[in-house]
């Protein structure tokens, strides 16, 4: 163990390299992974708040982008009418309309809601400053008193007085500290000024949340249509077999559970996290073929070493011992460089993105150092089989 | 009469250079007894450390007999031959062929860890014995060429070798620091009684050292 230590110590500059090459590769495999999958647990976990077991969408919708068509809210009359044995399933359907406005630095998707299904959107998420957004229901009264009993109402019938009562923001803690913001600024949106008038406690599903009539009216949809419904099942039904039921009934549509968003989700970012494993995988293995050309170098330089260990009478098994903990001690400076490296990005990250989650967890640590370890010792194989082949006698009388 | 440690009998030993087939060792008959001083003398090239490399077991007899200990070398594996040198056999070079990011103290050591018994008195007896107990921290660089060949005599010893196989140890020395070298190597022999030592020199000095001296010319022991 020494000899591997002295070793090392006596190439400072080339082990401290090695080191920090495979620290650099475990730093990225521990910060994209974490990236990657922190980003999507945390938005799993925002919408394990909503107090609804399914959801219904259009086929054509993106999950992620929200793109795609509207659904009429008609449809939620069906819904409530789906039976299981006779039996009606469904206790409340609210539907959500999707928007988007650039808040700290980055696109923010806006939640438009119906101000009576705000606590099902929230669960058991407080406003910890301000208020609920329309919360005298004048805009929404306004929007029903200009639509008169009709599907349909002209827009241009609303002025802008009025629709500015109805410009009403609630955000999330987080988004408000990443983006300085408090109750009174105002936010920019599809060509309004928005007002904050509540600042909700951090994991709703939407970090931004506005009046559904309101985004409906700016953006010229008079119909009450949504982009997706989230639907209440009532007790004692399984959310398995009401979900089959309203599948059968809404063929035209795509019913999920919002249990297995967690699934839809990786469906969908799929290629998200592929190119950052990707990019984690070629970074390790450069990262180990460091160590390779590293303990190579070292080999080739020390056959004179190697042969004078082998007139002492070292074995085989010795001298392949010596290479692979020279190469092990170098994977493991670099796991903890790497690991180092790793929190100091995640602040780095969270720090410049602050909406960003790097989720350092044990299993990711644990993952990088076996990757580390693994390549620690796949990386010495080479230099070792060269080593163990080293004729001592020509070494010896090589000066 | 002593037990051999080795025993040749017609050895042959040749090296391939490209399709030239170079013999060194022509016919090598020799019998070494345990606890024999044996100094081998004889011009550059006429196969002295070749000899020393094949009765170490560093090196392969392409022909001839050559038995260790009464057994035949020629049977013996790879690995059974490393074992027979880890046990009984230590060599001193010309060149000291230390471990340089060492210390003293670990370079001898490392004689030790290789066989598995690595126990710090024997380490630092060793040391002392060859007058170098103040140098123990010492790098091989920092020390003297007479020090570094009495570290490499240490190294040797200090696993308490049944032969001691010491290639020009005073090659690469001065007269003073050559004749301290064999007076000590010759001490340290006496003082361990079962304990065989070859070893290969042009030095004339050795005459006075050694209990028998051998003479080699091409390929060949001339006379005993």
């Amino acid at each position: 163990m020494w000899l591997c230590l002295a070793n090392i110590l006596q190439r400072k500059l080339r082990a401290g390299l090695s080191v920090l090459a495979v620290g650099i590769g475990i730093a990225m495999l521990i910060v994209l992974v974490s990236l990657s999958r922190g980003s999507i647990a945390e938005v799993v976990q925002r919408w394990s708040s909503i107090e609804a077991q399914l959801w219904v969408f259009p086929r054509s919708v993106d999950v992620i982008t929200a793109k795609g068509d509207y659904i009429d809210d008609r449809v939620m009359e069906r819904i409530q009418a789906v039976k299981v044995n006779d039996e009606p399933i469904v206790s409340g359907v609210f539907g959500v309309f999707k928007a988007s406005l650039q808040m700290a630095g980055q696109e923010q998707s806006v939640w438009g809601i119906d101000p009576d299904d705000l606590e099902a959107v929230t669960g058991k998420h407080k406003i910890v400053t301000g208020r609920a957004f329309d919360a005298d229901r004048y805009f929404k009264k306004l929007v029903a008193e200009k639509r008169g009993g009709r599907r349909d109402y002209d827009p241009e019938s609303i002025s802008e007085g009025e629709l500015a009562r109805g410009l009403e923001l609630i955000i999330d803690q987080r988004l408000a500290e990443a983006a300085g913001a408090k109750i009174g600024d105002r936010v920019g949106m599809l060509g309004k000024e928005f007002r904050i008038v509540g600042i909700v406690q951090t994991g709703v599903p939407a970090r931004v949340l506005a009046p559904l009539e309101v985004i409906r009216c700016i953006k010229g949809v008079t119909r009450a249509r949504s982009t997706f419904y989230f639907v209440k099942i009532r007790k004692g039904i399984e959310a398995v077999a009401a979900q089959e039921a309203l599948a059968q009934a809404l063929p035209s549509l795509r019913v999920e559970r919002t249990g297995a968003f967690a699934a839809i989700l990786g469906e969908s970012v799929a290629i998200a996290i592929i190119i950052p494993d990707v990019v984690c995988g070629i970074s390790v293995v450069v990262s180990f073929l460091f160590i390779l050309l590293t303990v190579y170098t070292m080999v080739l330089e020390r056959t004179k070493e190697i042969a004078i260990l082998r007139s002492l009478g070292a074995s085989s098994g010795f001298i392949c011992r010596q290479v692979v903990f020279e190469s092990l001690l170098i994977s493991i400076g670099g796991i903890v460089a790497g690991t180092g490296l790793a929190y100091a990005g995640k602040a780095a990250i969270e720090g410049i993105w602050p909406l960003l989650t790097v989720d350092i967890r044990a299993e990711w640590l644990g993952l990088a150092m076996v990757v580390g370890l693994a390549g620690g010792l796949l990386s010495s194989q080479i230099p070792a089989w060269l080593a163990v082949r080293t004729d001592p006698l020509t070494a010896l009388n090589v000066e | 009469m002593a037990k051999s440690v080795f025993q040749t009998s017609g050895l042959l030993k040749s090296f391939q250079m490209g399709s030239l087939e170079v013999p060194v060792l022509r016919g090598i008959d020799l019998q070494i007894r345990e606890g024999e001083f044996v100094a081998i003398m004889g011009p550059s090239g006429c196969g002295k450390s070749t000899l020393l490399h094949v009765l170490g077991l560093m090196s392969s007899a392409s022909g001839g007999e050559f038995k260790a200990w009464g057994e035949d070398v020629g049977r013996m594996s790879q690995g059974q031959r490393t074992q027979l040198r880890r046990e009984k056999i230590a060599f001193v070079f010309q060149r000291f062929n230390l471990l340089g990011v060492l210390s003293a103290w670990n370079n001898v050591a490392m004689a030790l860890k290789i066989r598995g018994e690595h126990r710090d008195h024997q380490v630092s007896e060793a040391l002392e014995e060859v007058g170098l107990a103040e140098k123990v921290r010492f790098k091989p660089g920092q020390l003297s060429v007479g020090q570094q060949q009495r570290v490499a005599i240490a190294r040797a010893l200090v696993c308490k070798p049944a032969v001691l196989l010491a290639d020009e140890p005073t090659g690469s020395l001065d007269s003073e620091n050559s004749r301290i070298v064999l007076r000590l190597m010759r001490r340290l022999h006496d003082s361990r009684a079962e304990q065989t030592t070859i070893l290969i020199t042009h030095n004339p000095l050795i005459v006075d050292c050694a209990d028998r001296v051998l003479e080699m010319i091409d390929g060949r022991i001339r006379k005993a």
